[in-house]
């Protein structure tokens, strides 16, 4: 992977400017790891696992997308309903956080799927417009579909008393059903990797989304697959939802705050590329947790409190996406030709 | 959202006009002004319509529910006790300025409200009680924000809830009192650096030190970084100036992260948001200032007859609503007139004598005429133990500690810039 990613980013042809930027940021990350030492690694371990939740969310997000064309604005209502369907599992019918992480999910990839074949599936040849007005039709409505039933309070479940306290990694403490986030999606995103790269299944759906005509001439059944990849899209954001869910709490509009950053993930990574969510996602992760630490730290060095800036932790997301469009308008790992 | 061109303008005018003039002469007294306003004629109960502007969509839409309950009981005692008769017309706000004003327009013009209460972020307050005033309706809102108050005040209009300059200072004394180092994370926008600013300064004042502080985005789901800075201070207090559910996803978040030594301090807090957490995480709160707990001396039964007729179980925006009612009706029947100014008359200087003060503990409450603030008691409170945490019939999580005399933490007029 290496070296066709080291080609697919330009890193052959790095430029001096490229390697003074590359080298300011080392400079910068190393002058915070030398004034705050045991705060940039509680961070950096924080960005870690926020980028990978982050990916998590994205992961699904990026299938739909790059398999289908489907823009699928309704993939944080997704993401929520898989927070919701835990509750249900676990506060309402008692039943234990192990069931709800393998329920949930399934459930919500049967909404997936019919949000598919009912609507989605008429929009493939349409221009994305209809397919994203669509989805965020269908996100409006699951939205009030879960006020209408669980209501508009704010709620939260128990975490289980394996994961409810903190794990001690020696140079920090993490929550460990943070860590166990990470865990479930490292697995998730090698799971999908294995799946679209190396079966024939995923050979299939990636013929077809080369040339779904072409390969529905060869005999293959295009319309499941799609099926299959859309319920595998839901199911990843069904998982993200309960371990979210269970982490934080939930609320009605949880999935409009995360699908509005998860489409930041995808488009830093190139829409349609599946590594580039999770490189996307990591870096950002990282990005807002050290941003802060490395100004603060920048201005206990220089004197100059105003570098300081406070709250810039919820822009760097944005001021990441902005930097990385202007030098790889199609993100890091972006298609010629994809959606253009 | 339309554009706004001379017709339509023209348009909105003359529909204001003619209701204006539909107003002044059903009243029986024909003494009307402006749109909206009546006077009492001699037989009959007094008739009143009030507009009631909650969020029943949108971001603050748990809350909505409330607000309509606690009117709607206000308005049962007040039928009950005096000779009037109020109809309820109930408008979304939608969480949204833009909606709320169209709203507030329709209810005014086409409605024919008398006067108008209810929204609970500041920036819809500041909109539809803006224009009320602007109309010569008179408007009681639930806003917090300090500019109510100042430089956004205006002669019609009213706020219930205390402020936030008032909840600030009475946190930031109690925390100096609790413990010596505190760090403080504020919600990024203008109610969390006002929040921030009066705290930092009260503790400051009262002896304790803020070691630390950051700006947290508003509405975030991810604290973890924050708590690695406080983690990583010598705070022994963390103050969470963070409204909504998500200083309750803070505290979970630190409970997660194993942070359950510290002491948490909590502005403006309503126990609402925390209701969706299990027992042991509500319970790590120490203090919080409140604008109104479940647990006061002389609530009397409003607990039980707010759980029996509402959706969600008692809390401050019920106890605001019906207080609002209460004042507004009681002010139009001492004046015998819904007019807004009549109305002002009544209120500015008032001493609230009623079943709302009693719901408030019986401190004293009075309306000032400098800024139109309903000058009520602070509460402090602190979360109960988890196993001591009631849920049926409805939840009691939080005993108040102390009451602070709404004087004693009010701003002064001239500090206000409120120039009424």
């Amino acid at each position: 992977m290496s070296t066709s990613s080291s080609r697919t980013l330009g890193l052959d042809r790095l430029s001096a400017g490229g390697a003074a930027v590359w080298g300011a940021i080392a400079l910068l990350l190393l002058v915070a790891l030398a004034v705050e030492p045991g705060l940039f690694v509680d961070q950096f371990v924080g960005g870690l696992v926020y980028g990978m939740t982050l990916v998590l969310i994205a992961l699904g997000l990026s299938i739909i997308l790059g398999l289908l064309g489907i823009v699928n604005f309704a993939h944080g209502a997704l993401f929520m309903l898989g927070a919701y369907f835990t509750y249900q599992l676990m506060a309402l019918w008692g039943l234990p956080f192990w069931v709800a992480l393998v329920v949930a999910p399934l459930l919500v990839g049967l909404v997936g799927v019919l949000m598919e074949r009912l609507v989605l599936q008429w929009l493939y040849d349409e221009p994305p417009l209809a397919g994203l007005l669509a989805a965020f039709g269908i996100a409006l409505m699951i939205q009030e579909a879960t006020r209408a039933i669980w209501g508009d309070t704010p709620l939260s479940v128990a975490t289980p008393a394996v994961l409810a306290q903190s794990a001690d990694l020696a140079v920090t403490t993490v929550a460990r059903i943070r860590l166990f986030s990470v865990v479930v999606a490292a697995l998730v995103v090698l799971g999908v990797y294995l799946l679209i790269e190396r079966t024939d299944f995923g050979l299939s759906v990636r013929a077809g989304v080369q040339d779904r005509e072409m390969a529905g001439f060869l005999g293959i059944d295009m319309p499941r697959r799609f099926v299959l990849m859309f319920f595998l899209g839901a199911v990843i954001a069904g998982i993200g939802g309960v371990l979210q869910g269970t982490a934080v709490g939930m609320s009605p509009t949880m999935g409009q705050q995360y699908i509005i950053i998860t489409f930041v993930v995808v488009v830093v990574g190139g829409i349609g590329s599946l590594f580039g969510s999770v490189v996307a996602g990591l870096l950002i992760g990282e990005a807002v947790f050290l941003t802060p630490l490395v100004l603060r730290s920048l201005a206990d060095v220089t004197g100059v409190g105003a570098l300081a800036v406070p709250g810039i932790g919820g822009l760097v997301p944005y001021l990441v996406m902005i930097l990385v469009l202007l030098v790889r308008p199609r993100g890091l790992y972006g298609q010629e030709g994809f959606m253009e | 959202m339309p554009k706004i061109t001379r017709r339509r303008a023209l348009e909105g005018l003359g529909a204001a006009g003619i209701a204006g003039l539909a107003g002044c002469s059903s009243g029986p007294g024909g003494e009307g002004s402006g749109s909206g306003g009546t006077t009492t004629g001699s037989t009959g109960p007094m008739e009143i319509t009030l507009g009631l502007f909650t969020p029943n969509s949108g971001a603050f839409a748990p809350w909505g529910p409330s607000l309509e309950t606690g009117t709607r009981l206000a308005i049962q005692d007040l039928e009950n006790e005096l000779d009037v008769s109020v109809g309820l017309e109930v408008y979304d706000t939608k969480t949204d300025p833009s909606g709320a004003l169209d709203a507030m327009k329709r209810a005014v013009t086409a409605d024919g409200i008398d006067f108008a209460q209810g929204g609970i972020n500041s920036s819809v307050c500041t909109k539809i009680g803006t224009w009320a005033s602007d109309n010569n309706v008179s408007y009681i809102g639930q806003g917090a924000s300090d500019s109510l108050r100042g430089e956004a005040c205006q002669p019609f209009m009213y706020m219930v809830y205390q402020t936030n300059h008032m909840m600030a200072t009475t946190i930031g004394r109690e925390m100096a009192d609790t413990t010596d180092n505190w760090y403080v994370l504020y919600a990024d926008y203008v109610w969390g650096h006002n929040a921030e600013q009066v705290v930092t300064s009260a503790v400051e004042e009262n002896g304790a030190t803020v070691v630390g502080k950051d700006a947290t985005p508003f509405p975030n789901d991810d604290y973890t970084q924050y708590i690695n800075n406080v983690a990583n201070s010598d705070a022994d207090g963390v103050a969470l100036l963070i409204p909504g559910p998500d200083a309750s996803r803070a505290v979970k978040q630190m409970r997660n992260q194993g942070l359950t030594d510290i002491t948490i301090g909590a502005q403006m807090l309503e126990d609402m948001v925390f209701w969706g957490l299990d027992h042991e995480a509500a319970a790590m709160v120490d203090i919080a200032s409140m604008g109104w707990v479940n647990t006061i001396d002389g609530v009397g039964d409003f607990n039980d007859r707010v759980a029996e007729a509402g959706e969600l179980d008692p809390f401050v925006r019920h106890a605001k609503s019906y207080t609002s009612a209460d004042q507004h009706v009681r002010a139009a029947v001492r004046a015998g007139s819904t007019r807004a100014e009549d109305i002002r008359e009544e209120l500015e200087g008032h001493e609230v004598q009623s079943a709302a003060k009693d719901i408030h503990g019986g401190g004293e409450m009075y309306w000032r005429a400098c800024d139109h603030e309903l000058v009520s008691p602070v509460f402090s409170a602190t979360a109960r133990e988890a196993s001591a945490m009631q849920d049926d019939p409805y939840k009691q999580w939080f005993d108040v500690t102390d009451t602070t005399p709404g004087d004693d933490v009010v701003r002064s007029c001239e500090e206000t810039g409120c120039t009424l």
